[in-house]
């Protein structure tokens, strides 16, 4: 799985304009446009604009699958009505670990019907970065989602859907290859194990990071794979209600806390280690999953310099071994 | 099994004023739900105010769905203010539940603080109901005063007719609860109620629910009478926004208590850590 | 389920500089659906009629208090309405109003001179100083789609759910670029309660903190941020007491 092999085209310039011929014809293209402020964000792309490499965009396409304040169902009269259907969506110039996102998604919304309603409805299009200074990924992490991976001389079909694509404009003959991971630092992504996770409960580094959080929600808000949400209900004067469901973060005050007042985790130390689990161990089923795919959005983000990496190894000098 | 996070709707079929702001509630859903087991929950939605997850606290009959619920907060404050006849959502059941079938052939321990009574009392019924059982069944329910003790005359007509025994106890009262003069109640905490209490451990499954600080001076306790903790089962309590292991607010220990839980036994719990 | 059908509502101003009113006369496409679910007993902005001191489902408080004869009628029209919610910055924590300092006297007659001399005031309060509030409704001004919202549940028997949470929240969501982070701006969203949707920020304005504090907010640490950004010990002291006089969430119940 991990060193998985795709079925791999050349892929000349003809191919190329036919391919996204095609695409056009059912999806809106979206890819990562750069505004004046010099923050890339995913959009929809102006006609014939093709990004030159894929981009850590300021969101992922995590705003597509999962919207901030998405729209479940409404209610009207005493009945209750699906949220109207997403429109196809292309998203091209996805990096690898945002694939690798895509892919933990998956996994935790796979009996979700909202979720997977805009799932079918996107096109997942890889292209290759160039790793900048915060990225740490590593294909040994996970495996990814998405249906093309377009390099610069080759294309790979990495779902059905994409292959289909492929056959349709006659792409020539495959052959099985791995993806062209970035060169850089492919390496090991911060790990913990269950054992130092619980032995660390009084490590003094929990307090002495998390001092500094400002539970502003921006690592989350940007984090490919951080999916906690609440649920909020909006009247309108007419009667009519709507139900969203919003992204959450573990660091907002009332994320563990129950009527009465109790809070299953107090303090912003308790808050902090909470994050931590759930990137680096896991709830569920997907225990034991590292999610953090290392794309450094995180730590590019904090006003705070919070950054889970280092603190993954500081827990391994303060308490390992 | 997919989810799409939809209600179905309900009519609140009828209120039954209980203790002050701790009124049962039944619910006629449209379409009726899946089968509602004691320790399971329902997520009930006041549309254009918000949900809250609550357990039942009997079983389904005639497709009706029955709940303790204390006025807690925003939205449950808003369920007071509706009427008989009016509707809401219904979105469920979730949860694990209790396991029955471990509680068959034990005598049974049940152990509530407060509002803890409400899924105890779902297992209670569903207990009783069962013709073939064989067995004690044991009930220890603490509450801050005699006026707080929830199924009061229910309890006490039980135990009167012979098919449970039944201890309370208050943390305060002046006068303790009548008009059952017999009716054993002291002033204290409700693991006290063990003291004395004659019972077969190795033949005892016992069922807690109560708020955190009950969970911290009883399970323990509870385990040195000599019941295995495997057969120690426990309902907790968390945040909850989905009911379907998605939202997170209910994460303890790696696991999502919607989900796994809400009912664990106490060798579970030991292995989760921040549970108790 | 829809409980009520018609409200009776009354709009109440204290010392304010009727921003707020004007924000619900703002919301132009649901005035109609407004008219025909609210019966209005009083509103400034709109009449000069009213304040009947009739019985009402629900009065809007809008402005701080200064004098006896306002906590009055505040107590007066406590007593006559079923839900009172408190709305912007004024009624809950003072406002702007509130920055008057000094010994209340000599603030007095600086601005009115001798004929100030008998007035009985004292410093501006908000709302809850005096009576239970229902709800707030934060902002300077508030939100339009707050307003309608909080209105809108109010006809299904309680309250709209919001997430206690800062402006960064927002202002990262709708991908705007940070002013305090990049640019060193002294900006207040990271202690202040979102629901504006960032929309200072997103024009390149640095928060303000209008609606208020968020619960559980790092002070020290946005302290420590503004002072990187140059203002001085004082500026600082001076921009978070602007709208910082009590934290938000009170009376949330
Ligand atoms: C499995 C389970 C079973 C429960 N059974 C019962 C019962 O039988 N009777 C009863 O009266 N109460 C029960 N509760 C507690 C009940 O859910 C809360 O009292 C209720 O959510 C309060 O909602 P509120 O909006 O009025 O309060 P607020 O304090 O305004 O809470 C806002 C929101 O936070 C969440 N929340 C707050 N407190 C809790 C909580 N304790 N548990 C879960 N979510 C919470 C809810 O989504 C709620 O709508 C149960 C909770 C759980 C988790
Ligand atoms: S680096 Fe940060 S933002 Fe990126 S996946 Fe890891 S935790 Fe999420
Ligand atoms: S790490 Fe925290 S913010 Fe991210 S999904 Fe998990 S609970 Fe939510
Ligand atoms: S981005 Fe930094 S300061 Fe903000 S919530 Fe996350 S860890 Fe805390
Ligand atoms: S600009 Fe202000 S509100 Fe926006 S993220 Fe930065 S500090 Fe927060
Ligand atoms: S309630 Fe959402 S994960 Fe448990």
């Amino acid at each position: 799985m991990i060193d998985a092999l795709f079925p791999s085209y050349p892929l000349p310039q003809d191919v190329v304009d036919d391919l996204l011929d095609t695409i056009r014809r059912d999806w809106t293209f979206w890819g990562p446009c750069s505004g004046e402020d010099e923050v890339w964000r995913l959009q929809p792309l102006p006609e014939g604009l093709w990004p030159a490499n894929a981009v850590t965009t300021f969101l992922t396409v995590k705003k597509l699958l999962l919207p901030q304040r998405a729209a479940l169902w409404s209610h009207d009269q005493n009945s209750y009505r699906k949220a109207g259907a997403a429109s196809p969506v292309a998203v091209i110039g996805v990096p690898l670990c945002d694939l690798q996102a895509v892919w933990y998604l998956d996994q935790v919304f796979a009996e979700d019907e909202p979720y997977l309603d805009r799932r079918k409805q996107l096109l997942l299009i890889g292209m290759p970065c160039e790793p900048g200074a915060e990225c740490r990924c590593s294909r040994q992490l996970m495996p990814l989602a998405g249906d093309l991976f377009v390099g610069a001389d080759r294309v790979w079909a990495l779902s059905r859907a994409g292959q289909g694509l492929l056959l349709e404009c006659a792409c020539g003959v495959a052959e099985e290859m791995p993806l062209p991971w970035p060169e850089g630092p492919d390496g090991q992504r911060s790990q913990i194990s269950e054992d130092l996770f619980l032995s660390s409960a009084a490590a003094s580094i929990w307090f002495d990071e998390s001092q500094r959080c400002l539970s502003c929600g921006a690592c989350s808000a940007v984090c490919p794979t951080c999916y906690c949400f609440d649920l909020l209900d909006s009247a309108a004067l007419d009667g009519s209600v709507v139900r969203r469901r919003a992204w959450d973060n573990c660091f907002f005050a009332e994320h563990g806390k129950v009527a009465g007042g109790h809070d299953f985790r107090p303090g912003r130390a308790d808050r902090l280690r909470f994050r931590m689990e759930h990137k680096l161990l896991g709830f569920g089923d997907l225990r034991g999953q590292n999610s953090c795919v290392g794309c450094g959005r995180c730590r590019g983000v904090c006003p705070a310099e919070i950054d889970l990496d280092r603190i993954a190894e500081q827990l391994h000098l303060e308490v390992g071994s | 099994m997919m989810h799409d996070l939809q209600p179905v709707p309900a009519v609140l079929v009828k209120i039954v004023p209980m203790v002050v702001d701790n009124h049962l509630f039944a619910f006629r859903p449209e379409q009726p739900l899946a089968d509602i087991m004691p320790g399971q929950f329902v997520e009930v939605s006041i549309s254009g105010v918000g949900s809250f997850p609550v357990s039942s606290c009997d079983l389904v009959r005639d497709g009706r769905i029955m709940s303790c619920i204390r006025r807690a907060g925003r939205v449950t404050d808003a369920l007071y203010r509706l009427k008989e006849g009016d509707t809401v959502g219904l979105r469920g059941p979730f949860g694990n539940g209790f396991p029955l079938q471990r509680f068959a052939g034990h005598d049974v321990l049940l152990i509530a603080g407060g509002l803890g009574m409400a899924p105890l009392r779902g297992l209670l019924q569903a207990l009783l109901e069962d013709h073939d059982r064989q067995g004690r069944i044991m009930v220890l329910y603490g509450s801050r005063e005699p006026g707080g003790l929830l199924f009061y005359d229910e309890l006490v007509g039980l135990s009167q007719q012979g098919r449970i025994s039944v201890r309370f106890s208050v943390d305060f009262a002046e006068t303790l609860p009548g008009p059952h003069p017999q009716v054993f109640c002291r002033i204290g905490l409700v693991s006290e109620l063990l003291e004395g209490l004659q019972f077969a451990p190795r033949r005892t499954v016992a069922a807690v629910c109560g708020p955190p600080a009950l969970y911290r001076c009883v399970l323990e306790e509870l385990a040195l009478t000599g019941i295995a903790p495997a057969r120690i089962f426990v309902t907790l309590e968390r945040r909850m926004r989905c009911g379907i292991g998605e939202c997170c607010h209910c994460v303890t220990g790696g696991r999502y208590i919607c989900r796994d839980g809400p009912v664990f036994s106490l060798e579970q719990l030991r292995g989760m850590a921040g549970a108790i | 389920m829809r409980t009520t059908s018609s409200l009776k509502l009354s709009w109440v101003r204290f010392t304010s500089c009727s921003g707020c009113q004007l924000m619900l006369l703002n919301c132009e496409t649901s005035l109609n659906e407004l008219a025909r679910i609210v019966e209005l007993d009083a509103f400034p902005l709109v009449s000069s009629a009213g304040d009947r001191s009739e019985p009402v489902d629900i009065a809007l408080v809008e402005g701080s208090l200064s004098t006896p004869e306002e906590v009055e009628r505040l107590l007066a029209i406590r007593r006559h309405s079923r839900l009172l919610v408190a709305v912007g910055a004024c009624a809950l924590n003072g406002g702007i109003n509130a920055l008057v300092k000094g010994e209340r006297r000599s603030c007095l007659a600086g601005i009115y001179g001798e004929q100030s001399a008998g007035w009985d005031s004292f410093p501006p309060q908000p709302v809850h100083h005096f009576v239970r509030v229902d709800w707030q409704i934060p902002g300077c001004p508030p939100e339009r789609r707050e307003l309608l919202e909080s209105l809108g549940s109010i006809l299904h028997g309680g309250w709209p759910g919001r997430q206690l949470m800062p402006v960064c929240m927002e202002c990262r969501c709708n991908e705007n670029r940070c002013l305090l982070v990049e640019d060193h701006a002294p900006c207040l969203g990271p202690i202040t309660l979102a629901g504006c949707n960032a929309s200072c920020p997103a024009r390149g304005v640095p928060c303000e903190g209008c609606r208020g504090v968020v619960p559980e907010a790092n002070r020290d640490e946005l302290y420590r941020l503004l002072l990187e950004t140059g203002l001085s010990v004082q500026e600082i002291q001076h921009r978070l007491e602007r709208f910082g006089g009590t934290p938000h969430g009170q009376a949330d119940r």
